[in-house]
């Protein structure tokens, strides 16, 4: 099922961007330069998401341990008090 | 890089393509230029204290500020002296892992960069060379200020340069990495797009990085990126994304070797293990003589040889035309950390011609040469049988790449020669070790000679006259 959406959001991906990079015509002085900066910023797009998605991940899994850490050693201190 | 053919205080012929900059040669000694217009970027590589953690990562090549009245030049802010190369190579010499090293560099310097506000404006393979054994930026004038919501300039170059060569080479032969050669500014993404299989659209990286890149390009040719409202839609976040991508795009191309002819070449040796270290001892005692500073191993094959000079420190360059021996060698000098073997990519019988502007931007094997020593074993009944180059050619190219030989013969009753002979008509009666000596006495003095025990083949130990 989780693969089946994401072979479909890849297809969608695909068309829509073919669709806004699908070439016209040819021009007689070429500067590829234009074309890099738009689909650069197609791809960032689409990929910003899931960078986001991940590093809110990361973040997460980096601050458990610290109040796990933070709580366990409020406990021993406690147990030390006694 | 040569400096016998550099005027003094002159530009250097491959230097012109950036306003930033330039290199020059004064006294034997390489500069750096830094013009007026690139003072604010300068001073602010060096004030974010970028400059001070890629140099200390050995991501970017040092340099000393020097005088400046070094350039009587108008437009001059700074001179720099960067530190010196011993070998400049280029991405068509390299082997895979190598390419695929120094696109995984340029990411992390452009990553680095980004973190202290700054960015590659130029992603060109040629800016990293590799010092120690390692990948290193150095054109130093390569950053420049990042400007939120601007596009990463260096986008196009880097997928040229180093994202469509590596996929062609991992998807279809490794040889295409030889269309470097001919496209200086990496491989147009309009062919790479046409030449890659089909199933490379199923990877997301491939799909958006060369196939609709390849599209965009041809679909905005014409246009200016202002006219296209696109200025300001790129966030440093974004951009982060972009580069994440990228570098996972490059880890994974992967080339499987299949073992060649040349890649398994000491399995089939054949002489005997004794025989093996006797011509190593040979090769030792000769390099002893000499104590050249600089080695060029011809037919290095995987670098067993190669290692006699560099395990003395001896800059030595292994050049082979198999790239799986080549690639096998550079993963034993990664494995090892070995800093002063250079394998690289080399077809001895077509060797790197001088390409670019006015034929000067990239130089020839010859011009980046002479080294102090070549080494040449079990090589010439391969230049002279499969390839029938006679021998006095050969002595007069060894002659122009280096101050010393060290040369292998190998006669005609070897069992390696006569393989050789057995696919071909025997046109070779001038392949005496007679009429080898006499060829090469017109371009060296042949100073010492050695038989390798167990075999008919002799090493010689010449001088250039």
């Amino acid at each position: 099922m989780k693969k089946n959406i994401l072979v479909k959001s890849y297809f969608v991906f695909f068309f829509v961007c073919y669709a806004l990079v699908m070439p016209r015509l040819a021009h007689a002085y070429l500067d590829p330069g234009t074309g890099s900066y738009i689909i650069q910023v197609i791809i960032a797009s689409v990929l910003g998401a899931s960078f986001a998605v991940r590093h809110f991940w990361q973040n997460i899994k980096k601050f458990m341990p610290r109040i796990f850490l933070k709580n366990k050693k409020k406990y021993d201190g406690e147990e030390d008090a006694k | 890089m040569t400096e016998k053919k550099m005027p003094n205080n002159r530009r250097h012929p491959s230097s012109f393509r950036d306003p930033s900059g330039f290199i020059f040669l004064k006294d034997g000694i390489l500069y750096r230029q830094v013009n007026n217009i690139y003072r604010e970027h300068y001073d602010a590589l060096i004030n974010s204290g970028l400059y001070n953690e890629l140099t200390k990562n050995k991501l970017l090549v040092p340099h000393q500020e020097a005088d400046s009245s070094l350039n009587s030049d108008v437009d001059a802010y700074k001179i720099l002296r960067p530190q010196k190369i011993p070998f400049i190579s280029y991405p068509y010499e390299w082997s895979f892992s190598q390419l695929k090293q120094a696109a995984l560099t340029t990411i992390k310097i452009q990553k680095q960069a980004l973190a202290r506000e700054m960015t590659l404006k130029d992603c060109s393979a040629y800016n990293i060379q590799f010092y120690h054994g390692r990948p290193i930026l150095i054109d130093t004038l390569s950053f420049e200020k990042y400007q939120a919501g601007k596009p990463w300039i260096g986008y196009r170059q880097f997928c040229q340069h180093f994202l469509a060569p590596l996929a062609l080479m991992s998807y279809l032969d490794i040889r295409l990495q030889q269309l470097l050669k001919i496209y200086i500014d990496g491989v147009p993404l309009d062919l790479a797009s046409r030449l890659l299989p089909r199933r490379s659209y199923a990877r997301f990286t491939l799909l958006s990085h060369i196939h609709l890149h390849a599209q965009s390009q041809k679909r905005y040719a014409g246009e200016h990126a202002s006219e296209t409202k696109i200025q300001g839609g790129m966030s440093k976040f974004r951009l982060s994304a972009l580069l994440d991508n990228l570098e996972a795009a490059i880890q994974s191309l992967k080339w499987r070797e299949k073992n060649t002819e040349w890649g398994e070449y000491y399995t089939f040796t054949n002489y005997s293990a004794d025989s093996f270290q006797q011509k190593k001892k040979i090769v030792v005692e000769f390099l002893q003589l000499v104590r050249p500073k600089s080695v060029w191993d011809l037919g290095a094959n995987t670098g067993v040889f190669s290692r006699l000079a560099s395990e003395q420190k001896i800059f030595t360059v292994a050049f082979d035309l198999d790239e799986a021996a080549v690639e096998k060698n550079v993963l034993t000098c990664l494995q090892n950390n070995e800093q002063y073997l250079f394998p690289l990519l080399l077809d001895l019988t077509n060797p790197s011609p001088s390409i670019g502007w006015a034929h000067k931007e990239r130089l020839s094997l010859e011009e980046r040469g002479p080294a102090d020593l070549i080494l040449a074993l079990a090589l010439i009944h391969h230049l002279t049988i499969s390839n029938n180059i006679p021998f006095s050619l050969i002595a007069d190219f060894f002659a122009k790449i280096g101050n010393h030989a060290i040369v292998e013969f190998v006669p005609r009753d070897d069992s390696q020669v006569k393989k050789l002979l057995a696919t071909r008509e025997d046109l070779f009666s001038f392949y005496t070790q007679e009429h080898f000596e006499e060829s090469f006495s017109r371009y060296f003095n042949i100073k010492k000679q050695g038989l390798v025990p167990g075999t008919k083949r002799t090493i010689y130990l010449m001088k250039k006259i």
